[in-house]
Formats: C-alpha cells, structure tokens, sequence
C-alpha cells in the first residue's frame, strides 16, 4: 500500500517528466515499428514466395533476434555512437523477426487454388498482392504486428541505458538509487503504453476479420 | 534404453551437486563443512588466534569464502582484485569477489547488513550520507572516517578499515573544444553558458540528492538538455560530440588524457571522497588475519596511480587482475 501511495506521489511530483519520458519513448518506438512494419511487410512478401531465400533471410533474422537487447546496443554503439539512432536500430533490427515471419507464414497459408484462379483470370502480380494476398494474411500479419508492437515498446526501456531517453529513463534511476517507486512508476508506464497500443491493434484485427466475413 | 539410462544418471549427478552448492550458499555448517574437507580445518586453526573453542573455529572456517562486493566500476573491480589478491596472499582463506553490483551503495550496503557480502571498498562521504545520512559539507575527514567508524559499528556490527590513500571526488569535465571555446576554467565560468550546452550524466548522480540537483543549484545551471547515459559510456558519447559536459571523478582513466578539461569547483560544492573498506565486524571475528591483511591497503594508492591503473583497465583494455597483480608487485606487497 505505501508503494502504491509513493507511485502515485512520484506521478504527480514529476507529472512533466514522465510525460515527457512517455513522450520520447512512444516516439523512439513507433519510429522502429514503423520501420520494422513497413521493410519486414515488404521482406515478408519476398520471401514468400522464394523457398530458399526465405531460409536464409529469416535465418539471419532469426540470429538478431536470439542477441540479447543489451548486448546488441553494445555491439551498435561502435558503428552508431549513442543515443537515439542506435536505439531505433537495435529495437527495429528486433522488430523485424515477428513481421516477417508472419507475413511470410500468412501469405504461405493461403490455398495455391485461389491464386492460380486469379492469374487465370489475368491479374497482374500487383493484384493478386493487393486483393488477395493481403487481405487473406493480414489477421496473421496483425497478430504479428501486435506482438511486435508489444515487444517494441517493453524493450525500448533499454534505450535509457545508452542516453536515447524514454520511460528507462525512469526505471534506470530507479534501480540505480534504490528508489522502487521511480522504477514502479516508470514500469507501468511503458506496460500500459503496451496494452492500449495492443488493444487498438486488436479492434484493427477485428475489423479486418469482419470485413473479410462480410465479403 | 541404454541411453535413457545414462541420460538419467548426468541429470542425478547434476541435481546433487546443485544440492550441494546450495547447502553451502546458504551458511549451513553442517554441509559446508562437508564440502571443504578437513585440510581446510587443519590450515584455519593455525590461524586462528582468538581464544574460541577448537569445534567452534572449525565450524567458522568452514563457512565459505570471503565474499567481497564491488560497485559497477572498474576502479572497484581492481580494488577488489587487490583486497582479494591481498587476503589470500597473506591467509589461508579463498575470496569469492561480486563484481559489479547495480546501483553501488544502495544495493550493497542492504545486502552487507543481510550478510550476503563480508566487505567491499566504499567512500567515505557515499557512507557518510547515503548510509548515514548526514551532512558531510564542512566535516573534517579525519573526524569523518572516525565517526563513520564508530556509527557503523553502532548501527550496522560493520567498521571502516585502511584508507587507501586516494580521493576519488566529483568533477565537472567538460570537452577540450568547448572548454577552449568559452575560456572555461572555473564551475562559475559554465554559469553563462550552460544554456548551449548539452549535459550527460549517470543515472544515479543525476537522481541522488547531493547530486545534479545541487551542482545546478549552486552554480545556477540550466543546460540545454540532460541525458541520461550509462557510466562506462559517458566519455564515448562525449568525445563522440553527443554530450558537452559531464560529471566526472578525479581518478577517471579518461581524465588523464587532453581530451577533456576538469573545471576547479570554486565554490567548494564536492566533498571528499576517500576510499576504505568496509567489513562486517563478524567477519573479522571469523577470518582472523582478515584485518591485518586489509590493513596493507593503506595508503597504498594516490589519485594519480589509481587513475594510471583505471586507465590500463579501461583504455588498455587490460585484465583488472593482471593490473592489480603488478601493481601489488611493484609496490612488493606480493611476489
């Protein structure tokens, strides 16, 4: 109970501070999904259709993925220096293993009849993308997109450790002088930044869900 | 089947001996006695030198190693070679050293008082206010280290033993090109101008209280932009034009080079910090020798040397044993 009356105390004592932590750690995060989102979709699509490629690339993506976050700022920093570039590159690098393997497993799943149907009626590869393609494996690739986005924004909290800010920030300090409230305070921040994100994504899923039922 | 069988038996082997290590973390006399044997017995009892019973001192002296802590830094790593290198050159006990410990002080101090370390090498002015709570601004370091001894013992059965020597006190660093730019000599000199510039510091010293906060209050500081950076990172960022001012510590490796200028703290804000160990007064019951062996840390070291040792650490990339190891040497503490 006392903790939770410090939390509370710590929120309203430094209220523009963690605004503005969430503020920089939103920013940090989003700016790697969308990096992530965007080259992991077009990756994802690539490979799927490319056997022996696929192997290797999410082989490849598969080895960052297994690097642990902290070890891989460590390895960045020489390249990149610190702060902020560096943090979206190491949380994009991790970013991209859920993207790409979903979108690839997605596209996969979808029966070989329904696309040999379209090319038989003349669609061009661009058509078959867009309006079949896609819209069959985007439940799989939203699911993708949402642990992503969960992993993203739980991991970003590294970013504190090599002066790119965000909510670390918080929980950095905290664990350095002791002060639970100051990491408690900065935890729940970046868990519940996580869930809303989440929970927004999952109306995304549904509405997809119901437009392909409805069609 | 055959290989079932084998399988079964790695797995039996490694859930005993398991077993057996957590018996002896966990202070059990009885299995850790066990484990170390009677050779040890035989050696601790020449050492001994108190006038307990043969069964108890046997008991004690199979009670584990010497468990140092260190903070989060190389100058503690290499301190904590020394005090080890030094313990079991001079007794027969072994030296488990916890290396790096987050947080420094106030993760180390709660677990001394649990008994989960025996000693590790602290400032005087950290234990003087972080532990103690009190105001070091103006105390007398003589009177300090007294009092600081004397209120250990009071309140947490530890004491404070063998200064060694150096003073590893705050400073302002500021990049050489910036220092040059503004002509900053003095901590008032950054006054007018910390508006253009960036600060980065460690956690821990922007959030304590006698930290950042006091720094800006006593010279009226508004920077730019506070970074939050890690300790071991902070020079990189520097030098990398990330961060133009920094907090820094006398015996900083870095600090030795031109890259960087410490500016004089003219208004006497820093206090001092001189380094000693801090042991729990059971240990020194229980290793006899220990304190005579911590003792030959006294005045051992200058901020110079220190920051030399640091710096073959840091820059050099140097093996901290290897370099407390010969620098033990050549002051012929060791062969």
């Amino acid at each position: 109970m006392e903790l939770i009356r410090e939390i509370i105390e710590v929120y309203i004592e430094r209220a523009d501070w963690f605004a503005e932590l969430a503020f920089q750690h939103f920013t940090l995060a989003f700016t790697a999904i969308l990096i992530a989102g965007v080259s992991g979709l077009v990756i994802g699509i690539v490979i799927a259709e490319r056997e022996k490629l696929a192997s290797v690339v999410l082989g490849i993506i598969n080895v960052f993925y297994t690097v642990p976050a902290i070890s891989l700022l460590g390895m960045l920093i020489p390249f990149l220096g610190i702060g902020n570039n560096t943090a979206v590159v190491a949380l994009t690098i991790y970013a991209l293993m859920p993207m790409v393997r979903n979108t690839c497993t997605g596209i996969r799943a979808i029966d070989k009849d329904i696309i040999e149907a379209a090319k038989g009626m003349g669609s061009t590869w661009f058509q078959i993308l867009y309006k079949i393609k896609l819209p069959l494996a985007m439940s799989v690739i939203i699911a993708g997109l949402r642990s992503m986005v969960v992993m993203t924004i739980s991991v970003g909290s590294i970013a504190a450790f090599i002066g790119a800010g965000g909510l670390g920030v918080a929980v950095y300090r905290g664990i350095s002088v002791y002060n639970e409230a100051l990491t408690f305070a900065g935890s729940i921040l970046i868990a519940a930044m996580a869930i809303v994100c989440d929970l927004l994504l999952g109306c995304l899923e549904k509405y997809f869900k119901r437009k392909r039922r409805m069609k | 089947m055959r290989k079932r069988g084998w399988i079964a038996g790695a797995v039996l082997v490694m859930t005993l001996a398991l077993t057996a290590c957590g018996g002896n973390n966990g202070g059990d006399a009885g299995s850790a006695a066990q484990e170390n044997g009677g050779q040890e017995n035989g050696q601790e009892n020449r050492e001994q030198e108190t006038s307990g019973g043969e069964d108890g001192d046997s008991k004690d002296a199979a009670e584990g190693p010497v468990r140092i802590a260190t903070k989060p830094m190389v100058e503690q790593y290499i301190l904590g070679e020394m005090l080890s290198e030094l313990i079991e050159e001079n007794t027969d006990y072994e030296v488990e050293i916890t290396k790096g410990i987050q947080g420094g002080t106030n993760n180390i101090h709660p677990a001394m008082e649990a008994g989960e370390f025996d000693l590790y090498p602290e400032y005087t002015s950290s234990g003087y206010t972080m532990v103690l709570d009190h105001d070091p601004a103006g105390v007398d370091d003589e009177e300090m280290f007294e009092q600081l001894q004397q209120e250990y013992s009071e309140k947490f059965g530890m004491t404070w033993v063998g200064q060694y020597g150096f003073n590893n006190t705050f400073a302002v660093a500021v990049r050489k090109d910036i220092a040059e730019k503004y002509d900053l000599k003095t901590c008032s000199d950054l006054s007018t101008v910390s508006g253009e510039l960036i600060f980065g510091g460690n956690p821990d010293y922007i959030e304590r209280e006698d930290g950042f906060n006091v720094l800006c209050d006593t010279y009226g500081y508004d920077f730019k932009k506070v970074m939050d950076i890690d300790i071991a990172l902070k020079y990189q960022a520097m030098q990398n034009g990330e961060i133009d001012v920094t907090n820094g510590f006398t015996t900083d490796a870095q600090l030795s080079k031109d890259d960087y200028v410490v500016i004089e703290d003219d208004k006497k804000l820093q206090v001092n910090y001189f380094c000693a160990t801090v042991v729990r007064e059971d240990a020194l019951e229980k290793y006899p020798g220990l304190e005579e062996a911590l003792m030959l840390m006294e005045n051992l070291l200058t901020d110079k040397e220190m920051a030399a040792l640091n710096y073959a650490v840091e820059v050099d990339g140097r093996d901290e044993a290897d370099v407390a190891h010969e620098f033990l040497v050549d002051k012929g503490l060791v062969d």
